[in-house]
């Protein structure tokens, strides 16, 4: 779907350079030629599912590592399992949005897993790689026969990562559970919508901040690796990663036992500190005032309305206890006007203000257009899309996406010919017993 | 060096409150030796609650205590002459620079990185701002609030609401400034591993908008594909929520007809069994208002402890919303040790979150707590930077520390 932003970065050539070693690198999953990144030369071997681990290693292969998914048609990832959300149709499992954007930049293989032979290819590939990751629930892998004592015999310096829910110990180790249960029982739920209302799961943040927590393990571990040739094991629980986001909530249990809840867009201390009705359906503005100073420069742009001069409006405590009348007031006079427009009149008063807005706000927002964030993604089934590419700014290797979610098996002539040289009747062999499929 | 993934690593970090702080103490759990500047009021958030016994006091900050465990501080008033001249100094023997000036501030005091690279061209400076070093809103102000509404995620908030009529919402205290911290922190590591390949440091320019947004992403694929909007009342999933219990709520998801029937099995659901629609889903998404008020009536009386202790709540997606307390307290988190007891000076031993990374080479422990106000000035800037006592005394009368 087009868009009036501009369309930033597009899949363009960047010639690579010369004297630096990128390997089998050079080239891209959509075949062209990478530019060097920040991991170029890491080698990352993936068979996860869903959104944690396969997001995880998106995000690495943006940044330049050449990530292999292994993936089989016996055993398809349940994202491909969704439907048109306007039509309700079920969608081609080759065709999926998400799926396509959790596993950009990939290349595809496809190995039966659950066939011995399958395995001993696997382990081929883990031979030439730097990082495995899985997801599958605690034990699983080891049963697989790929535990890291069985991985690290076939490359002793591997830097293999299990994540799953909850880690690898303890009563509910290997619980199949998704991240909604997650979100409840690290405590995140608890803290998220109206203090008047039910707790409420995340999105796909809750598993998405595990993905970049992981991504940020990994390469610590690489670091260390180059350092000292040494590998190791990452047990990585998402419950875990979820709970590090309440730190100061757990504080104040630890030192005062108090229970915080959630407040909705309430803070402990500000107010104004809210989103506020604009003009237009579903059309909100957040706005916040930090100090007396910045309440007054709000009155300002209000054309200094009688209410505001009131009493229990003058200092920030009185602020704070009657901001549910404060909003209401401020509520009304925000309600006709247009929430971009007014962000700028009040930031450039100098006032903190901006939109709460949808997919489609982002989409247009000329900020996101002017800082390149999205990128055409050309897909064989989904078209060409403006997607979000990793919009970490790094001046010297820039990220960028080098190719569309791939299709299953799509790259197993490059995986398997090229890069493990098995020769053309074994391949087909292994394609028509179905341990290449 | 042994021991620790970031052994040897120096980092200096400038910033306040969440984001830029809690992006160094990441790095400082990792192993890393983290440098925090601070200007000589203290960094904002020590004036910022939950307070030890709710008193306020610069060093008795729960917020300041987690998000700056492991570093040693310093004060410096980095604007003024002699302030800025000392960070130069600190920073040519840096490897990594966080900070989260307003790009303006940087300009003004020579910290750019088109300055720094040339005191130290290995150096990774790591900006963390609202929007970013460019753009038309790079000079904009913006609060958490802002920021986590202006990346999208706000709209969509809270999941599955009941009230799409009410505001949009930001996730619950500095959730979303930990989470800009985790995308810092990412990008700096990469940063830093390219430098390691190419002796070549950089910028990392971090805009907290676009870092929350990289969150969303993923919810905003239907829009891109098909013009799709997610909004608040759209469900992650098409039958399963959170719901009351007498003491709480509990998470309930099914996703298969084995999970349903576990999870009717579990409500003691009036004889389920003789009703075929309640195993179908297409079925429950179409009645699932009718179906949960059904639900919530039976788990009115039902504690979330005999709840999950009966053994249908293994068959099938399930948790209880945990408080804080119980967070502390679960069996969970006590067996995986993520809890860990650190003893400070001003607060004594609290428990603390540890990290949700089990490193079998470089397991994660504490280097110290959080760093009194200043409590390093003299190891640093005496012992490393050769300062005599008598200096420290002429700088903090004039108020450069």
């Amino acid at each position: 779907m087009s868009s009036d932003a501009t369309p930033s970065r597009t899949n363009g050539d960047i010639p690579d350079t010369p004297g630096l070693n990128l390997g089998y690198e050079k080239v891209s999953p959509s075949g062209k030629a990478v530019s060097r990144r920040a991991l170029s030369g890491v080698r990352v071997l993936e068979f996860a599912v869903g959104l944690v681990g396969p997001f995880c290693t998106s995000i690495m292969a943006q940044l330049g590592a050449q990530v292999f998914r292994i993936e089989s048609q016996g055993a398809m990832d349940g994202f491909r399992v969704t439907r048109n959300p306007l039509t309700n149709e079920r969608l081609d499992f080759e065709g999926v949005p998400r799926y396509n954007f959790v596993n950009l930049s990939k290349w595809g293989a496809s190995i039966n897993m659950r066939k011995a032979e399958g395995l001993e290819l696997v382990k081929r590939l883990i031979s030439v790689s730097d990082v495995l990751l899985e997801n599958y629930s605690a034990g699983v892998i080891d049963r697989m026969g790929l535990s890291y004592e069985a991985v690290r015999e076939v490359r002793p310096d591997i830097i293999m990562v299990s994540a799953s829910g909850s880690g690898r110990v303890g009563p509910e180790a290997g619980s199949r559970a998704v991240a909604t249960i997650f979100g409840a029982v690290s405590g995140l739920a608890e803290m998220t919508g109206y203090p008047d209302d039910r707790p409420h799961e995340a999105r796909s943040t809750a598993d998405a901040i595990n993905s970049l927590t992981i991504f940020y393990s990994i390469v610590a571990a690489l670091y260390y690796r180059k350092r000292t040739g040494r590998g190791q094991y990452i047990d990585y629980s998402s419950r875990e990663g979820m709970t590090c986001l309440l730190g100061d909530v757990l504080m104040d249990y630890a030192m005062n036992g108090r229970e915080q809840t959630r407040q909705g867009n309430r803070d402990s201390a500000m107010a104004p500190h809210d989103c506020y009705r604009c003009r237009g359906e579903g059309a909100w503005l957040s706005i916040a005032a930090g100090n007396q100073a910045e309440w007054e420069v709000l009155v300002n742009v209000m054309g200094r309305p009688v209410w505001a001069a009131e009493d229990r409006f003058s200092t920030p405590l009185g602020r704070w206890k009657h901001q549910d009348e404060m909003g209401k007031l401020i509520g009304a006079w925000t309600l006709d006007r247009d929430a971009c427009e007014l962000m700028e009149t009040l930031q450039r008063a100098g006032v903190a203000a901006a939109p709460s807005f949808s997919c489609a706000g982002v989409y247009s927002d000329p900020h996101i257009g002017d800082r390149e964030v999205l990128e055409v993604v050309e897909h064989p089934k989904l078209g060409a899309n403006l997607l979000v590419g990793c919009p970490w700014k790094l001046s010297a290797t820039p990220c960028r996406i080098d190719g569309h979610g791939p299709l299953i098996g799509q790259h197993n002539k490059e995986v398997f010919s090229e890069l493990l040289g098995i020769p053309e009747q074994e391949f087909a062999r292994l394609q028509r017993e179905r341990v290449v499929w | 060096m042994s021991g620790k993934s970031l052994g040897g690593l120096r980092v200096l970090e400038w910033g306040q409150m969440v984001a830029a702080p809690y992006c160094a103490k990441l790095l400082a759990d990792l192993g890393a030796e983290v440098i925090k500047v601070e200007p000589p009021a203290g960094d904002a958030a020590r004036r910022h609650g939950p307070f030890l016994h709710d008193i306020p006091h610069p060093e008795r900050s729960g917020l300041f205590l987690y998000a700056n465990t492991s570093k040693l501080g310093v004060t410096l008033d980095v604007a003024s002459p002699r302030g800025g001249k000392i960070l130069r100094e600190m920073l040519k023997d840096a490897d990594i620079f966080i900070e989260d000036a307003p790009p303006a501030a940087l300009e003004r005091l020579g910290l750019r990185y088109d300055d720094l690279k040339r005191l130290n061209p290995r150096l990774v400076q790591v900006a963390i701002t609202p929007f970013g070093l460019t753009g038309p809103y790079k000079d904009y102000k913006a609060y958490p609030l802002n920021t986590y509404h202006a990346s999208g995620e706000g709209f969509m908030t809270p999941t599955g609401s009941d009230y799409p009529e009410r505001a949009p919402v930001k996730a619950g205290n500095f959730v979303g400034e930990y989470e800009v911290g985790v995308n810092a922190a990412g990008a700096a590591l990469a940063a830093l591993y390219w430098r390691e390949e190419s002796g070549q440091g950089q910028i990392v320019d971090i805009s907290a908008q676009e870092a929350l947004l990289l969150l969303a992403a993923s919810d905003m694929t239907n829009y891109a594909q098909f013009g799709a909007v997610t909004g608040r009342s759209t469900r992650n999933w098409p039958f399963g929520r959170l719901y009351r219990c007498q003491d709480g709520y509990a998470a309930f998801i099914t996703l298969t007809k084995r999970h349903r029937a576990a999870l009717f099995t579990l409500l003691d659901y009036p004889d389920w069994q003789k009703d075929e629609r309640l195993l179908d889903q297409t079925w429950l998404e179409m009645h699932s208002p009718e179906v949960e008020v059904v639900i919530e009536r039976l788990l009115a009386e039902r504690t979330r402890a005999e709840l999950f202790s009966r053994p249908q709540a293994n068959d099938f997606p399930s948790g209880p919303s945990l408080r804080p307390g119980e967070v502390m307290k679960s069996a969970q988190f006590a067996a995986r040790g993520f809890f860990t007891e650190i003893e400070h000076p001003e607060t004594g031993k609290l428990k603390y979150p540890s990290a949700p990374y089990q490193f079998s080479e470089t397991p994660w422990r504490v280097e110290r707590p959080a760093p009194l106000l200043g409590q390093h000035n003299e190891e640093v800037y005496c012992q490393r930077l050769g300062y005599t006592r008598d200096d420290l005394a002429r700088l903090r009368g004039l108020h450069v520390i």
